[in-house]
C-alpha cells in the first residue's frame, strides 16, 4: 500500500542576525514524513532542532525553502490561511506548566481551541472536553482544578489533551518528555503511542535524549549546528551510524554495564581491601 | 547493613523532617547506608525522593525553622549531626566537596574562576596565599581547561555549560576532598559533554582515592559509575546493595520499575513502564500513617530486611 508523505521540507534555511555575527539556525534541511509516522529529530542544545521545529509551523518565519503539507506549499500562505492550517498541527512544548495558561482552569484550557475555533454546540463543548481528559487519562474531576494543582506528568497530560481538541494530523513535540521524571516520562510516551494508533497521528519528536528519541522514532533526523549531519531509519542511524558526529554521540550516552562488567567491579573492589 | 573494613561515612536511621502547615513532612526518613574509601555510591530516585536533602542537609547546606534532623553521620571520627556550626564549616570544602546541577548558579559570577579555585584552598590553609595563582592555574590544566594561564582571569560566564562544571570539580577538588557529593552533575548538560565531565569525575576518583557519592535521576549513569547502589523513594531507602546485586537481581517493585522505566539507547520495541504515577507529595496524617498522592495509606513505615548479605530491600509498598 502506497503511504503518502504528509510533510515535505526542502532546503530550509534560517539564518538569526546579520553580517558576522548572524547564526545559521537551520542550514538546508530537507526531510519527509510519511502520514501516521513519527521522526524524530536529534541534536544538543543549539543545534538548531527546535528552530526546525517551529519554522515547520511557521512560528518563526523561514528565511527560504518549502514546506509542503499534504501536497500544498506553506511558505506562500498569508498568516490568516496559515493561521487556519495550524488546526491540523499541534505542538506539546518542555514545559508542561509555562505552556498552560495559570488562570484558566484545566477544562477551560481544554476547551480554549474548540472556543477559538468556534467547535461544535457551546453545550455540547464541555463533553467533549471530558473525552478529551479521558483520553489522555485524567478523570473529569480535574475540570475545574487549576493546572498548578497537578504534577508535571498530569499538566503535559492537560497539553496533550489540549493539543488533540482539535483533531490534528501532525504534533511536533518539542522535548514533550524532558522535563519529566523516568517512570512519568514512560507513561507520556506510552500515551503518545497508543494515541498515534487511534487517530493516525504524525509526529516530529525533538528530544536531545538518545534513548527517547530511538524508542518513539520510525527515522531520525541528526542535527548539529543548523546542519542535518544524517537522515535514516532509526536502526541505520543508531546501529550502522554513516557521520561522525552521530557516531560521537551514540558513544557518549551512559550506557548499562552488562551483569558480568558489574561483577568484575565488585570482584576489582574486594581484592583491594 | 553492609559491613565496610574503611568506612569513610557511616550513616545511621538519618530522619530529616519538615514542619508544613499539613503536618510533619519526612524528606528522609530511616535511611542507613556506608560508603567505604575510594568508593562510590550511587543514589538514584525520582524528583522528591529526597536524595538531595539527605546529602546538602547532613553537611549543614539545608538548615532552617521547623527541620529537624535525627540520627547519626559518621564522618571519620566525627558525628555530623553533633558537630558545631564551626566544626562542620572547617570540613565543608575541606573534607567534603560539592558538585552541583547548575554550574553557573553555583559559581560566583563576579569573581574570576581563578580565585573561585584558589578560594577555598586558601582559607582552608591548604596553600599559602602567595601560592594561589600558581595552584589554580595547576587546577585548571588538570581538570582540562585549555590556556589556563589566561583563562584563569576569566569568568564564569565566559565558560560554555560543560567548562563551568569543570571549574566547579576543579573548585571541589582544590582542598583534595576526602569526599565529592556530586547533585545531578550533568543533568544540564549536552550528551557528548556529560560524557567528558563523567570521564573527568572518574579519573580524579582513581588519581586521589575520592569517595563519591552521585546522586542522580538517571539509572544509566549510576550504574556506569558506582559500586553501591542506593535507590530511594518517598524519603525511604527502597533498595540497598552491590550495583551488580541490584542490576541483576533486584528485589522491590519500585527499582524493577525503575529499571523498566529507563529509557536506554536499544530499548525501542520493549514494553517501558511500570511504575504508577505518583507526585512528590508525600502527607502524613495524624495517626502517623502516610498518604501517597495516588491516595493509598500506609500504616507502617517499613524495615529493611535482608535478600542476601549487603543486599537489602524495604518492606514498605509490596504488594
Amino acid at each position: 500500500m502506497h503511504v503518502r508523505n504528509i510533510l515535505e521540507v526542502r532546503n530550509l534555511q534560517k539564518v538569526f542576525g546579520k553580517g558576522p555575527e548572524a547564526v545559521h539556525a537551520v542550514n538546508d534541511v530537507s526531510f519527509s514524513i510519511r502520514e501516521g509516522s513519527t521522526l524524530g529529530i536529534l541534536g544538543e542544545s543549539g543545534s538548531g532542532k527546535s528552530t526546525l521545529g517551529r519554522c515547520v509551523l511557521r512560528l518563526i518565519e523561514p528565511d527560504s525553502g518549502s514546506i509542503r503539507y499534504k501536497g500544498e506549499e506553506l511558505t506562500y500562505l498569508p498568516n490568516e490561511d496559515m493561521r487556519c492550517k495550524r488546526r491540523e498541527m499541534q505542538m506539546i512544548f518542555q514545559n508542561p506548566y509555562s505552556s498552560l495558561n495559570p488562570k484558566m482552569t484545566v477544562g477551560e484550557n481544554v476547551m480554549d481551541p474548540l472556543h477559538i475555533w468556534n467547535l461544535g454546540e457551546k453545550l455540547e463543548r464541555p463533553k467533549r472536553v471530558r473525552e478529551l481528559l479521558d483520553l489522555v487519562g485524567l478523570s473529569s474531576r480535574s475540570l475545574d482544578a487549576y493546572p498548578y494543582e497537578f504534577s508535571g506528568g498530569q499538566q503535559q497530560r492537560i497539553n496533550i489533551a489540549r493539543a488533540l481538541a482539535l483533531k490534528p494530523k501532525l504534533i511536533i513535540c518539542d522535548e514533550a518528555t524532558s522535563a519529566l521524571d523516568v517512570s512519568v516520562q514512560a507513561q507520556i510516551i506510552n500515551l503518545l503511542m497508543d494515541l498515534q494508533k487511534e487517530f493516525k497521528l504524525t509526529y516530529i519528536f525533538i528530544s536531545h535524549n538518545l534513548g527517547v528519541v530511538e524508542y518513539l522514532s520510525d527515522e531520525v533526523l541528526v542535527m548539529h549546528d543548523g546542519m542535518m549531519k544524517e537522515l535514516s531509519t532509526t536502526e541505520e542511524i543508531y546501529k550502522f551510524p554513516k557521520n561522525e558526529y552521530t557516531k560521537s554521540l551514540i558513544e557518549s550516552v551512559p550506557k548499562m554495564p552488562s551483569p558480568e562488567e558489574l561483577m568484575a567491579r565488585k570482584e576489582e573492589r574486594r581484592k583491594l581491601f | 547493613m553492609l559491613k565496610k573494613s574503611n568506612p569513610i561515612l557511616e550513616v545511621k536511621d538519618l530522619q530529616i523532617s519538615f514542619q508544613t502547615n499539613k503536618g510533619t513532612l519526612y524528606a528522609v526518613d530511616k535511611l542507613s547506608y556506608t560508603l567505604g574509601e575510594g568508593e562510590v555510591l550511587g543514589i538514584v530516585g525520582e524528583s522528591g525522593s529526597g536524595k538531595t536533602v539527605n546529602a546538602t542537609s547532613m553537611i549543614g547546606l539545608l538548615q532552617g525553622k521547623g527541620m529537624e534532623i535525627k540520627g547519626s553521620a559518621k564522618f571519620f571520627d566525627a558525628d555530623l549531626l553533633s558537630l558545631l556550626p564551626r566544626q562542620l564549616a572547617r570540613l565543608r570544602g575541606k573534607d567534603i566537596g560539592f558538585v552541583f546541577q547548575n554550574p553557573l548558579s553555583s559559581l560566583n559570577p563576579v569573581m574570576t574562576v581563578g580565585k573561585q579555585i584558589a578560594e577555598g584552598a586558601v582559607h582552608h590553609g591548604v596553600i599559602p596565599k602567595s601560592k594561589a595563582k600558581e595552584y589554580a592555574i595547576n587546577w585548571l590544566n588538570k581538570v582540562g581547561i585549555h590556556n589556563a594561564e589566561t583563562r584563569y582571569k576569566d569568568y564564569p560566564h565566559q565558560f560554555s555549560g560543560g567548562m563551568r562544571q569543570r571549574v566547579m570539580i576543579a573548585i571541589a577538588m582544590a582542598c583534595k576532598p576526602k569526599l565529592l557529593i556530586c547533585d545531578e552533575p550533568t543533568t544540564a548538560l549536552d550528551v557528548t559533554v556529560e560524557r567528558q565531565i563523567l570521564d573527568l569525575l572518574k579519573e580524579m576518583q582513581a588519581e586521589y582515592k575520592l569517595s563519591i557519592i552521585m546522586i542522580t535521576h538517571n539509572l544509566s549513569i549510576a550504574l556506569d559509575f558506582s559500586d553501591d547502589l542506593l535507590v530511594m523513594y518517598g524519603g525511604k531507602a527502597m533498595e540497598y546493595g552491590s550495583a551488580y546485586d541490584l542490576a541483576s537481581n533486584p528485589q522491590h517493585p519500585y527499582t524493577k520499575g525503575l529499571f523498566a522505566a529507563n529509557l536506554e539507547v536499544g530499548k525501542k520495541g520493549q514494553a517501558i513502564g511500570g511504575i504508577r504515577e505518583v507526585g512528590s507529595d508525600l502527607e502524613v496524617m495524624e495517626d502517623g500513617s502516610y498518604i501517597v498522592a495516588h491516595g493509598e495509606k500506609y500504616q507502617e513505615r517499613g524495615q529493611m530486611r535482608e535478600h542476601q548479605p549487603g543486599h537489602l530491600y524495604n518492606t514498605l509498598y509490596l504488594k
